[in-house]
């Protein structure tokens, strides 16, 4: 789920993530923002992906591997937390 | 040698008790001395390196000290009443990149510091000498009928101070407005291809250029975001500064002068 105090910046389809007491900001692509807004400490990364891929036309399974992939690297930028 | 430094350089507004006084003391027969507050901090015979460390003294001080808008690490240059901001870190090129814009139809406003007050889109910069490097000069020489292109110029501590004077041709008022952010990096392999950025991209290139985020609100994203949306904005690699100059030029478009 979401650290608690991470805001974000809606710009067109992407985001900004930051913390306004840490330098560091990330960038998310239209799918990692997704993702984040998704990531609500109830889904699964299945359910994710099913979500994701009714919404793009695509695969889950295809699509899971990249929730995947934006969860894990959420989770080391501290943007995510169990 | 502070009239070569300085003497484009805006006084404020408002006018506020200063955060510390910088004097240079040249005497007949000893050093040039730099003092901060009424001590000595620095003392040299060669008047080119005094007036380096001169400038960066009273750079960085501006750069700690600034708030209510977003002090950025970059370079602006203007045409036709277009401000262009070029943001970058050190060793990106950016002085010599508008040194070269600045030879052509381009005036100079600054080579280093770009202040956007919270709130605006409008531009204040640090109009102070340009300084050229020794790379940058076997550039530039070519580019100027004459090196260094004014008399005043200044050599000594590793680098030729330029009056700011020297490279601005136009005598149309310089304009305030900020409209295009230009992120160029020298690169030996760079394909001088401009690439426009997202919003959100630009975004997070220009917080890495700000240099007051510990005064700012959310360390400057909210500033840094508002000017993103506002401000169109792309990226560049180059090899050589004229990639750069036509790639704006094509960028900017056709205008009347």
């Amino acid at each position: 789920m979401p650290r608690a105090g991470y805001r974000l910046e809606m710009l067109e389809r992407e985001i900004l993530l930051y913390h306004p007491d840490e330098p560091k900001v990330i960038y998310c692509n239209e799918t990692a923002a997704l993702v984040w807004r998704l990531c609500d400490g109830t889904r699964t990364v299945r359910e994710i992906g099913d979500l994701l891929g009714r919404a793009f036309a695509q695969p889950a399974d295809r699509l899971s591997d990249e929730v995947a992939g934006v969860i894990r690297a959420l989770y080391s930028s501290r943007a995510l937390t169990r | 040698m502070v009239e070569l430094l300085f003497k484009r350089t805006l006084l404020p507004r408002r006018r506020a008790a200063p955060d510390a006084v910088f004097a240079v003391r040249a005497r007949a027969s000893g050093p040039f001395q730099i003092l901060r507050n009424g001590t000595v901090i620095y003392q040299d015979r060669d008047a080119g390196t005094v007036a380096n460390l001169l400038m960066d003294q009273v750079t960085s001080r501006l750069a700690v000290r600034a708030r209510d808008g977003l002090l950025l690490h970059a370079a602006a240059v203007a045409r036709w009443g277009e401000a262009i901001v070029l943001p970058g870190g050190t060793e990106h090129g950016k002085s010599t990149l508008a040194a070269w814009l600045c030879a052509g139809e381009f005036d100079c406003l600054t080579d280093e510091l770009v202040f956007v007050p919270e709130g605006t889109r409008t531009l204040e910069a640090f109009a102070r000498a340009v300084r050229c490097r020794p790379d940058a000069e076997a550039i530039l020489r070519g580019r100027f009928a004459r090196w260094p292109p004014h008399a005043a110029s200044l050599n000594g501590g590793a680098s030729t101070l330029v009056p700011i004077d020297a490279l601005r041709t136009s005598r149309r008022k310089v304009p305030r407005l900020v409209r295009r952010f230009l992120f160029a990096r020298y690169d030996p392999a760079g394909d001088g291809v401009l690439k426009p950025l997202s919003p959100a991209r630009s975004a997070l290139r220009l917080l890495s250029c700000v240099l007051n985020a510990g005064h700012l609100e959310a360390r400057g994203v909210k500033e840094a975001v508002r000017l993103a949306r506002t401000v169109r904005a792309a990226e560049i690699t180059y090899r050589h500064c004229a990639q750069v100059e036509a790639a704006l030029q094509h960028w900017l478009g056709p205008e009347a002068r």
